[in-house]
């Protein structure tokens, strides 16, 4: 595979993260930094699509993908780093 | 009055009928269920997501099957099918250890009627998918996939016509195009992920031409593909997906189809009722915000006794499982956050032995127990590493690497355990320059050649702030690194690892 085709660029609010093609939620959370993956581990926050549908932390990501943080207990999107 | 009281009845089945019948008087509306799960992962266990609740347990086989019974009770067997969208074996302990067999066996029990092969189902190995695929009382659908030769996936089919209530349904599997960059190389070597787009068209034809009113793609390519999908392929009615995790409580309309998805680990049990024209097939209405049935497993949620039973089982056996000795010590094995450790070695021996590589590199973070001299036991491997973190193999330039080593150098804990590679570390040398050694083999760290290395896929993501894994080149994930722990021990065991001076501190 190229490495062209290796990489995809997801948006974790608005920022940016390039990841490897098969890479999931959980790594573009830890791409962001430690303390957001482990506030989802925790279960303080969580990742929704464009929808609003809610996303697992193992969910496959695809390229151009967006997704948005929530705080529990907030109906706000919440960049978080 | 015998007349009469026919006459009376006669118009009241018209009233009744009335609203059922097709707009074009045709045959009554036919009403279908579709039960859906995705991404089970091999939670057969109910579990806390404490996003969703802190309190009551959700999830769990026995409770989803109770949900799948009482779903097909009140709908109706005859017009209500049950089918996975994919990846229902990896990812637990209960289902690991055993290769995915609990899990056929609950899909056997409640009945699943299809389920299309998800990326994660190669994990184990064609071999082990096979077995899957034998031991399973109802097609794994697969209708893009192929060998080299065009011949489907062993053991698979593209599609398969259901009957339901009078109306012929088709069911036709597709998964992600990706699979190949998520799963080991040797997994899928000599096999071909075709694009959904160009295997749909003609499989829709011909199954329409077989009498198929209604069309359903069973899909493990994640929400975004199938938005796309729908977009550019006609015919479809209905896509059941999975891949992506979501929990698509409204389900999506794309032009003419319908696409549900009930997020993971069986927290949801998706439940799509649709009043079909059964002339025409047309999909005359489809349930709307409460597609999404969340699977409660409290004190007072109602259960599968049976399948609780056969959990139970599992349960039980998993304890003898991991009771198992897989290899022995001859001297304990202690982790160590700042400094090299004889277990880090260990794990980054097994690492690299595994993929052949130059280099390997683990975080100390990673390694979360020790282990006394002696037998060692699969639940110590679970202790030791508890992460689900795949080997991520990729090429790194000397210069990255000697960037990795500095970086680690800055820390003051969590250095990075390492194999086939030695450094020294000056601490009072300025940051940038205090990896003063490096070798890899018997050779210098040479800034312009291009190493082979190994890692897990926390520090591939970046994790750590390790930025520079992210820039790797030529890509390939590979084995659960407890499994290849695992192997390495069954084949050297007895290990007796020292510490070797691989990562040495000068003037700390």
């Amino acid at each position: 595979m190229s490495t062209a085709d290796a990489r995809i660029t997801v948006y974790v609010d608005t920022r940016p993260v390039t990841l490897y093609r098969g890479m999931q939620v959980r790594h573009a959370l830890i791409s962001c930094g430690q303390s957001l993956y482990d506030a989802a581990l925790k279960g303080a926050l969580y990742a929704v699509d464009e929808h609003g549908f809610r996303l697992g932390l193992e969910g496959a990501l695809s390229d151009g993908a967006r997704i948005f943080l929530r705080r529990v207990g907030s109906q706000c999107s919440d960049s978080g780093s | 009055m015998k007349k009469h009281i026919a006459s009376v009845l006669c118009v009241l089945l018209i009233l009744v009928l009335a609203p059922f019948a097709a707009a074009s008087g045709g045959p009554p509306v036919r009403e279908l269920t579709v039960l859906h799960v995705n991404d089970f992962h091999g939670r057969l266990m109910p579990f806390l997501e404490k996003s969703l609740d802190s309190a009551t347990a959700i999830g769990g086989a026995a409770y989803l099957a109770e949900m799948i019974r009482r779903e097909r009770d009140t709908a109706g067997p005859q017009s209500t099918f049950l089918l996975s969208a994919g990846d229902m074996f990896q990812g637990m302990a209960i289902s690991n250890v055993f290769k995915g067999r609990p899990v056929i066996e609950f899909m056997n029990a409640v009945g699943f009627e299809a389920m299309t092969v998800g990326n994660h189902e190669f994990d184990w190995g064609r071999d082990t998918l096979n077995t899957l695929i034998a031991s399973a009382a109802f097609p794994f659908l697969a209708a893009n996939v192929t060998d080299t030769d065009g011949t489907p996936l062993r053991g698979t089919r593209p599609y398969i016509l259901l009957d339901k209530s009078g109306v012929k349904v088709a069911v036709i599997g597709i998964t992600t195009v990706e699979t190949p960059y998520s799963t080991n190389p040797t997994n899928v070597a000599g096999l071909v992920f075709r694009k959904p787009e160009k295997v749909l068209p003609g499989l829709i034809r011909k199954v329409r031409r077989q009498g198929a009113k209604l069309v359903i793609v069973l899909s493990h390519q994640g929400l975004d593909a199938d938005k796309r999908l729908a977009g550019c392929v006609r015919g479809i009615d209905v896509i059941v997906g999975g891949h992506s995790h979501t929990a698509v409580t409204v389900p999506v309309k794309v032009r003419n189809t319908i696409i549900v998805q009930a997020g993971s680990y069986g927290m949801y049990l998706g439940v799509l009722h649709l009043k079909i024209d059964p002339t025409t097939g047309r999909v005359l209405h489809a349930a709307g915000d409460d597609e999404l049935r969340l699977v409660s497993a409290g004190p007072d949620d109602p259960y599968d006794r049976t399948v609780a039973g056969m959990v139970n089982q599992y349960g039980e056996l998993i304890g003898k499982e991991f009771s198992v000795v897989v290899g022995r010590t001859l001297t304990d094995l202690e982790r160590s956050p700042d400094k090299e450790s004889n277990v880090g070695d260990l794990i980054a021996d097994a690492m690299r032995e595994s993929t052949g590589v130059a280099v390997a590199f683990h975080n100390s973070g990673g390694i979360r127990a020790n282990i006394p001299k002696g037998d060692i036991r699969v639940e110590q491997i679970y202790a030791v590493l508890p992460f689900d973190n795949a080997l991520t193999v990729m090429d790194l330039t000397g210069r990255q690497i000697r960037e990795i080593l500095e970086f680690s150098a800055g820390w003051r804990k969590d250095v990075l355990q390492v194999s086939g590679l030695r450094v020294v570390y000056d601490p009072s040398r300025p940051a940038g320059s205090r990896a003063v050694r490096v070798t890899v083999g018997e050779s210098p760290l040479d800034d312009r050649k291009t190493y082979r290395i190994v890692t897990n896929d926390f520090l591939a993501a970046g994790g750590d702030r390790f930025e520079t894994f992210k820039h790797g080149k030529n890509i390939t994930f590979g084995d659960n690194l407890r499994d290849v722990l695992v192997e390495y021990l069954k084949k050297h065991s007895p290990v007796a690892p020292a510490v070797q001076d691989r990562t040495t501190f000068v003037n700390r």
